[in-house]
């Protein structure tokens, strides 16, 4: 009795599935075989060149950003890759009441001896499931091509020079900086970006980016419960999702805005950030929160980040699930 | 005599949406292997009614049970006892028909065994109603689905079956073929509600009709009573002044006469023969002999003017003493 309700989500969305999963595959690795193009050097310049205030706009510190690790996990912060995974959680997740209602299908699905509970949960467990396999598809993008990429590296001819104390008037010749004699011919390495880049750095990002679909997956199921159109319930779910975006973009904007983060989504969005995190101080993973050096609280740690769209998920699922188990069912159109 | 079982009970089944009333206190009861007719014109609740059996919706007020099971709060047991179409039967585009019949059979059942058993049960239903099922269902017509929704209905070995509208779309061959079927499920002890708005269906499978009208249940007979009813019209021949012999003691309750200038009605209920002899005393020149019908029955609720008013109340003793 179990198995026909799976067997029917596995065939009407097999297709979305591999798309997506083929498109978040292939997206990753690109991602990642560009930045491998882009010579870490040149980057820098271009980064020292960035106005002060633009770095608000970052997900991470810029310092960090110059790294391939860095460069790389901003890949999870591309619209591409959150509209990908966004779509399967809101297309799928539309789909449980208000898309059988559209296509008067629910009838004869409900006339069976099947529970309503059954239908919503087990479509919610299978949303859940792809969610699940296609955040590990994009991390392993990433994984294969840092695996398959290499770098090429410039590096200048440099004279040392030795520091000067101003104040004592002396000349430290221990102490010497570099300067790269930029008009001679740069000399170029090539090396795998596996040697920089280890793929498991990635995970905490991975993890924060299925939570949050998870959360956009209850949010989509929830609308389909109380709605009769999925035409609606869409629209409804893509307004929602840009509203989020917008709130996001907007607290980047000043530092004085910085709160509006906290009422959306996005806030608890975090990948590049997080991995950032893990990469500096992989003790605190499990910590709730993350402190300043003065032991203030600066800000969620990777666990509330990715608790809280799961418990958040839960409560949208359980809210959509007692609505539909109570509510009349229309005729088909 | 044995008394039957009450297979399906509703007890003043209400459904309101806003201030549309659907259902009007519906109250009725269907016994275990009957068929059950209901007939009404668009809009007059049947489909409601059927739904809420279903457990589709929630009554605002009242009861409804199948087999001693409440629709609202046992809708998955009751769904394991019976088998429904919908009046506009959906199934999923994205599957050839075969994988959908299967696939809609194989909720009902636990271990393969039974299931390729209930499998097989709907081809062979798809096979009497010449159903290619190769075909992708979202190519199908209209008849074609409403065959395969037919298919997973009859497919199905269960002791109740709810049809509505089940020869919507169909030609007249697999009308006749899904009558036939109706029929077999009868004949099996099978519990069947037929709704359908072509009347000599009803007349030719139903033991009883239910007449609904703007959500209410107007009227309830059975099918048999029908059949003994006739309608005998005839003209007065010139010269007959006098007035009409005097109706004997054992019809006095059973004859309807209309007399309009020398036109002659009269309407028997029971026992024609008996009629027959009183009538042979008139002196009647084209005479014709008609059973009344179940389309003069639908048209005196269909025209009524107070749904809610005498028709209902005229009809709730007849109601009782029918069921």
């Amino acid at each position: 009795m179990k198995n026909p309700l799976l067997q029917k989500y596995l065939n009407e969305s097999k297709l979305l599935f591999w798309a997506l999963g083929i498109g978040l595959f292939a997206f990753s690795w690109l991602r990642v075989h560009a930045v491998s193009k882009l010579d870490t050097g040149k980057f820098r310049q271009i980064i020292d060149l960035l106005p002060s205030d633009w770095r608000n706009l970052s997900p991470v510190d810029l310092d960090w950003l110059v790294s391939y690790l860095g460069r790389t996990a901003t890949g999870f912060e591309d619209p591409m890759m959150i509209s990908l995974l966004g779509a399967w959680a809101l297309v799928r997740g539309s789909d449980v009441v208000s898309g059988e209602l559209s296509r008067g299908t629910m009838e004869m699905l409900l006339a069976q001896p099947v529970c309503r509970r059954d239908v919503y949960l087990r479509h919610a467990k299978y949303t859940i499931l792809g969610l699940m396999l296609l955040s590990l598809m994009l991390w392993a993008g990433m994984a294969v091509g840092i695996w398959t990429e290499s770098v090429k590296e410039s590096t200048y001819p440099a004279i040392h020079l030795p520091t000067v104390d101003f104040e004592t008037q002396s000349v430290d010749f221990e102490n010497t900086f570099p300067v790269p004699l930029q008009f001679l011919e740069a000399r170029v390495e090539v090396n795998r970006l596996s040697k920089y880049v280890n793929p498991l750095m990635f995970l905490p990002g991975v993890l924060n980016v299925f939570c949050v679909s998870v959360f956009f997956a209850a949010v989509a199921a929830l609308c389909s419960a109380f709605d009769r159109y999925r035409w609606r319930s869409l629209g409804i779910l893509a307004a929602f999702f840009f509203i989020n975006v917008g709130m996001k973009v907007f607290a980047a904007s000043s530092d004085t805005l910085r709160w509006v983060e906290n009422l959306c989504i996005f806030g608890l969005y975090h990948p590049a950030g997080l991995i950032e995190r893990c990469q500096a101080m992989p003790e605190t993973v499990f910590w709730l929160f993350r402190y300043r050096e003065d032991g203030t609280i600066a800000s969620l740690g990777l666990l509330p980040n990715c608790l809280l769209p799961l418990l958040l998920g839960a409560v949208l699922y359980w809210i959509g699930l007692r609505h539909f188990e109570r509510r009349d069912l229309p005729a088909a159109l | 005599m044995i008394a039957k079982t009450k297979f399906v009970k509703t007890h003043e089944l209400t459904k309101r949406f806003g201030d549309f009333l659907a259902l009007d206190s519906v109250t009725l009861e269907i016994n275990e292997g009957e068929v059950m007719g209901l007939i009404g014109p668009n809009g007059a609740g049947k489909s409601t009614f059927v739904r809420t059996l279903m457990g589709f919706m929630q009554p605002t007020s009242g009861q409804a049970s199948i087999a001693g099971l409440d629709c609202l709060v046992d809708r998955v047991e009751v769904h394991r006892l019976v088998s429904y179409l919908p009046g506009d039967a959906r199934m999923y585009g994205f599957m050839r028909a075969e994988k959908a019949l299967r696939q809609q059979l194989s909720f009902r059942h636990r271990d393969p065994a039974t299931e390729q058993a209930g499998f097989e049960r709907g081809l062979k239903v798809a096979k009497r109603l010449d159903l290619d099922l190769n075909r992708w269902v979202g190519l199908m017509s209209t008849g074609m689905r409403q065959k395969l929704a037919l298919a997973v209905a009859f497919g199905a070995d269960v002791p109740m079956l709810i049809l509505d509208e089940p020869t919507a779309n169909l030609d007249p061959t697999v009308q006749a073929e899904v009558l036939a079927m109706v029929n077999e499920a009868k004949a099996a002890g099978k519990t069947v509600i037929f709704s359908s708005h072509v009347l000599t269906e009803i007349e030719s499978i139903c033991d009883r009709v239910a007449v609904m009208r703007k959500g209410q249940l107007v009227h309830v007979q059975s099918m048999a009573e029908f059949n003994r009813r006739h309608r005998i019209q005839g003209t007065l021949q010139e010269g007959f002044g006098g007035e009409l012999p005097k109706t004997p003691e054992s019809l006095s309750d059973r004859l309807e006469i209309d007399l309009n200038g020398r036109q002659l009605q009269v309407v028997i209920s029971g026992e024609l023969v008996e009629g027959l002899d009183w009538l042979a005393k008139l002196p009647l020149k084209d005479v014709s002999v008609k059973p009344l019908g179940l389309q003069s029955i639908y048209d005196r609720f269909h025209f009524a003017e107070t749904p809610g008013g005498n028709a209902k109340d005229q009809n709730a003793n007849q109601t009782e003493a029918n069921a």
